[in-house]
């Protein structure tokens, strides 16, 4: 029974699919509606507990349906490749997730940085923490957040689509956050 | 941001997508041509050395290169392309391999043992792996640039497919201006030259193909 359930998932998805490959949104949307329900589900049993991250997963894997739509092969299931696709973002995760972890996180000033002007220190004091970040993310955030330009006009000046400066800015701001409560 | 957001943003952005393969095959065919008037530059005009090496000489180099380059591009694309197996398109590669193995065992067979090392290994080796690795190179640009569409869940075997079709490429085009007649020379000189922009595009492949 569940197979039939799955199959009938499948045609649909896929007919979707086909329709947003041809450029019709509505179609499009619902693809990427029906698609974060089951990506929530595959990252939630892979990541238990770990709400944030899962749904920053989902996120990821959206945009990257998104950005490579192109890659999907009509002939094949749509499921299949959704699959690679999520599969390939967890496992991307989890290798940044490591390098993290395996980093020293503090690393802030030194005693040699002392007599600096207040303003450079602050301003110091943002470089560095937006060097914890990847160069998107920190271009993401210092184009909204420190120069106060709108997401499009901050798009444009970054070279990033809009969703990805407001999911850039999102992610970088949870790293950020949680970097600071990490240094205490 | 909220993900419904997100979807909503993506989903107003979308446009009907281009079609990956023609733009491959497009890139392929870019590419060649610059390694074409690269080698005309360096080595003359194509096709003078046909004379020597008679037509049916010329033909084998050709088919074999480009059954090469077609069976690299289309287990590249495979390699690009999540939830599509890769074991049989890479296997197919071999298939040339194999069947010109056997012509050239046949033709060394037949022929004067002490002609054999020249068949073999011919009287310029390192010329041919230089050209074909050279000529390969516009290729493997284009190529790599033209497979950004593509979704390689392994980026070193995207990058190893990408560097055997460029190099396939590059072996086309310097079989134009080959002058070994042997089909030995074909395994011996050309497969490994274009072996070399492959195990480059390998290890540079998680760089190169990160998505």
């Amino acid at each position: 029974m569940s197979g039939r359930a799955v199959n009938i998932d499948e045609t649909k998805l896929k007919a979707l699919m086909i329709a947003g490959l041809n450029g019709h949104a509505r179609a499009y949307q619902a693809l990427l509606r029906l698609s974060a329900e089951r990506l929530r589900a595959y990252f939630r049993r892979r990541l238990p507990g770990r709400e944030a991250d899962v749904e920053d997963l989902v996120q990821e894997t959206l945009i990257a349906i998104h950005r490579k739509q192109a890659s999907y092969d009509t002939t094949l299931p749509f499921t299949a490749w959704l699959h690679g696709i999520a599969r390939y973002r967890l496992i991307d995760f989890l290798r940044r997730e490591y390098r993290k972890a395996s980093l020293p996180l503090d690393g802030g000033f030194d005693a040699e940085d002392n007599g600096a002007v207040d303003a450079i220190l602050a301003e110091l004091d943002v470089a560095t923490l937006l060097a914890r970040l990847t160069p998107r993310q920190a271009d993401a955030i210092r184009l909204t957040r420190i120069e106060g330009l709108s997401v499009r006009d901050a798009a444009q000046a970054s070279g990033q689509s809009e969703p990805s400066i407001k999911v850039n800015v999102h992610r970088g701001i949870g790293r950020l956050v949680a970097a600071m409560k990490g240094k205490g | 941001m909220r993900t419904d957001q997100l979807i909503a943003e993506l989903a107003a952005s979308q446009r009907p997508t281009g079609n990956a393969q023609g733009r491959i095959a497009t890139a392929l065919a870019a590419g060649w041509l610059v390694s074409i008037a690269g080698l005309f530059l360096f080595l003359g005009p194509p096709l003078q050395e046909m004379r020597h090496t008679g037509i049916a000489s010329f033909a084998v180099k050709l088919g074999y290169t480009v059954a090469f380059a077609i069976l690299s591009v289309m287990a590249a694309i495979a390699a690009g392309r999540p939830g599509r197996k890769l074991a049989r398109p890479a296997a197919l590669i071999v298939v040339p391999v194999i069947m010109l193995s056997f012509v050239a065992l046949l033709e060394l067979g037949s022929a004067d043992p002490a002609a054999r090392r020249e068949m073999l290994f011919g009287t310029a080796y390192l010329d041919c792996v230089k050209s074909v690795v050279l000529a390969s190179l516009p290729v493997f640009v284009v190529l790599v640039w033209a497979y950004r569409p593509l979704a390689p869940i392994r980026p070193p075997a995207a990058g190893f497919l990408i560097g055997l079709s460029a190099g396939a490429a590059g072996a086309v085009a310097f079989a134009l201006y080959c002058h070994e007649p042997s089909a030995a020379f074909l395994i011996t000189a050309y497969t490994p030259a274009m072996l070399i922009p492959a195990l480059l595009g390998a290890a540079a492949g998680r760089p190169l193909f990160k998505w």
